[in-house]
């Protein structure tokens, strides 16, 4: 059978649809599977908020998401309880939501009526903080990284950390149960300057509640001024205010100048003189 | 030293961007009439244009009664040389009409009086920055002295 230049063209059409409608099912398939948080987010669109917090609550147990992914996985679990008319239970989620980020601000989209127990888990957070903090040193003597673990909510089940003498190639992992003093080894750090390290703090389902440093932008320790997490954000904090101070000293210098030059110019002054007889 | 290169130049350019001072003239009807006169006062009193643009003759009035009101500025007595030299000056006048009064008054024996109001005068006029100057005319206010000057000229006097 012989086609013509019409029907070639039809032909290949109707291939590529053939061979396209399925990987786009697939794609679609995939995405509706998605991680537990990717369902939670789709269910929470369709203003199933039942739907949502269930699958919030296995995305939050299934474990292994980043701070920030928590952070919307217990907005999620706040959101919907409120919707649900859960609301102290919603304000404990937005609590420990807070308790990650005391800034963290709500989904812009978040009616007012749900908004109660947000306001009220920020009320109760101004009165007790409960961010987790880690100070780090190092303990020569045992060739070791001290960590002091600051958990006012008693939110981390685990530490992970991660410490390499600054130059080596590898890091010593270390784990163990959340306590406030830990001491990590790391052959070598009894002789070196400094140590780099990266720390994770977890929960018990293995998600990140806080993470101190990257793999590839580890925090230092050592000689050169031993920075504990809380003094290096002091430290960025007096950069800013020097700067801010700095910019704000020019500022107001150039307003007082400004003004002292258009009240210089608005503002006239006199001088006597003497004339004699009538021009 | 940089600090004080800084200061420097910020002090010129500040006082560069500053107008030049309006000049108050007392205008004397005459050299001669100058020749008699020992100290002037200047006074600046705040005028209300709605209401008080004609207050020259009850600010004379009072002013020869003794009476000094409320002056926003007062230069006091000082010589007229003084006045002649540009010396006497203010830089704080509030904006809108401005009443400036003088008031001249001399030691020579003037009917058995030595110290008179010699020449007086007024003028309402508004200051502000290249304005042109407030030329004051001044009036007899009492007869002349019938003696001769105590000096022979303006120069005499002042130098």
């Amino acid at each position: 059978m012989q086609l013509t230049n019409k029907g070639r063209f039809g032909a290949w059409l109707l291939a590529i649809f053939f061979f396209a409608c399925p990987v786009h099912a697939q794609d679609r398939a995939a995405n509706v599977q998605g991680s537990p948080l990717e369902q939670a987010e789709a269910a929470y669109l369709n203003v199933d908020f039942e739907g949502a917090q269930r699958l919030a609550q296995q995305a939050l147990q299934s474990g292994g998401h980043t701070p920030p992914q928590l952070l919307r996985i217990y907005e999620l679990l706040a959101i919907c309880t409120a919707a649900l008319g859960e609301a102290e239970v919603s304000r404990d989620y937005f609590i420990l939501m807070l308790s990650l980020d005391p800034e963290a601000e709500l989904d812009s989209s978040v009616p007012p009526r749900l908004r109660g127990s947000y306001f009220e888990a920020r009320g109760a957070l101004s009165a007790r903080p409960g961010l987790i903090s880690v100070e780090v040193g190092i303990d020569r003597g045992e060739s070791a990284l001290r960590v002091a673990l600051s958990d006012p909510r008693s939110m981390a089940a685990q530490v992970r950390i991660h410490g390499r003498v600054e130059g080596a190639v590898r890091y010593s992992d270390f784990e163990s149960e959340a306590r406030a003093e830990l001491d990590a080894p790391i052959p070598g750090a009894n002789d070196a300057d400094r140590v780099e390290y990266f720390i994770e703090v977890l929960d018990q389902y293995g998600n990140q509640l806080a993470m101190e440093g990257s793999p590839f932008q580890p925090r230092v320790v050592g000689r050169s001024g031993v920075l504990t997490t809380e003094e290096r954000v002091e430290s960025n904090d007096d950069t800013i205010i020097w700067v801010i101070s700095a910019a704000t000293a020019v500022l107001v210098a150039g307003a007082v100048t400004t003004g002292i030059l258009v009240d210089q110019s608005t503002r006239a002054s006199i001088q006597s003189a003497v004339s004699f007889g009538s021009r | 030293m940089k600090t004080f290169i800084c200061f420097f130049w910020g002090f010129v350019c500040l006082v560069g961007c500053a107008p030049d001072p309006v000049a108050v003239e007392l205008n004397f009807p005459s050299e001669r009439a100058f020749l008699y006169a020992d100290q002037a006062r200047l006074l600046v009193y705040p005028v209300d244009p709605e209401t008080n643009l004609d207050s020259c003759p009850q600010l004379l009035s009072q002013l020869r009664a003794g009476v000094d009101g409320d002056p926003v500025w007062d230069s006091g007595n000082e010589g007229v040389c003084t006045f002649r030299a540009g010396q006497v000056g203010f830089d704080e006048l509030p904006s809108g009409p401005l009443a400036f009064v003088v008031d001249v008054t001399s030691t020579v024996e003037t009917n058995g009086s030595f110290t008179s109001h010699l020449f007086m005068g007024c003028r309402i006029a508004e200051v502000y920055p290249d304005a042109s100057s407030i030329r004051i005319e001044l009036f007899p206010s009492v007869d002349f002295p019938t003696t001769d000057p105590p000096v022979s000229s303006v120069s005499a006097k002042c130098n």
